[in-house]
């Protein structure tokens, strides 16, 4: 076969809230778009750089909440965070809130918390990276 | 030639190129596709886009460097790491001694005793 070569100005999915999706020769589905990404300050909430995130709250040390610009269809996607180290805790983990801590993820936002991986205590890290595909 | 595509008002799409070789898929302006992923052993890539090579600083402890640098270091960083059986480990990103720059990131993983681990297979997205 032959690669072609796309170039046209605007792809449009044919249902509102329905991202495009990519598939291969045989019709299979390949890959969908992140619905979200945000890289914030764990101090503070405040964005570096985001997509689709309208702002993150920051609830206490190691608690935040990341709003969607523009909500999604459900609360069924995939929530990825990777919080960085800090400068006097070491190690930190994420963990996403369900309703038994916190609020469970709604179509607008999701909360999470970060903690000492040795400790279990709350913490801050110097960056926060999360994405969101739906 | 990159082909960039973008999307002007809610969830559309545009595509579009900035000459770097890098897809941009974007939506209001913001790219939604990963910029850069890789899957790596050690040193070993096995499967990577716009990742140059895998530096192994010591145990646990990588560079990923990118083929094509970055506009700045404002990047998401998204990954997860191996460990051996019945152990919880983490993949971090040490900001304290080693911020992201704009040409390579460093990644650590780490078992939740704070010990460095070299896993079997490390998976990392970065999204700008």
């Amino acid at each position: 076969m032959t690669y072609g070569t796309l170039a046209i100005d605007t792809i449009q999915s044919s249902t509102t809230g329905t991202p495009t999706q990519f598939q291969d020769g045989s019709g299979t589905q390949i890959g969908t778009l992140c619905r979200a990404w945000v890289n914030f300050a764990g101090a503070s909430g405040t964005r570096n750089a985001s997509f689709n995130v309208s702002s993150v709250t920051y609830n206490g040390t190691g608690s935040y909440t990341v709003n969607f610009t523009n909500a999604l269809s459900d609360a069924n996607y995939a929530i990825s965070v990777n919080p960085s180290t800090n400068a006097s805790n070491g190690y930190l983990i994420a963990t996403v809130n369900d309703a038994n801590i916190g609020t469970a993820p709604t179509t607008s936002a999701f909360q999470f918390t970060t903690r000492v991986v040795s400790s279990g205590a709350n913490a801050n890290p110097t960056y926060v990276y999360a994405t969101v595909f739906r | 030639m990159t082909t960039t595509i973008n999307a002007v008002s809610g969830n559309n799409l545009q595509v579009s190129a900035d000459g770097s070789g890098i897809i941009q898929l974007q939506s209001n302006g913001k790219n939604t596709n990963a910029q850069a992923w890789v899957n790596f052993s050690g040193s070993t890539v096995n499967a990577s886009y716009n990742v140059g090579s895998i530096t192994v600083n010591g145990t646990g402890d990588f560079t990923v460097n990118f083929s094509n640098a970055f506009p700045d270091a404002n990047y998401v960083i998204s990954g997860t790491t191996g460990a051996s059986s019945g152990q919880l480990a983490c993949l971090t990103q040490p900001a304290g001694s080693y911020p992201p720059s704009t040409t390579a990131c460093r990644v650590q993983t780490i078992y939740v005793n704070g010990s460095f681990i070299g896993p079997t297979n490390v998976s990392i997205a970065i999204f700008r």
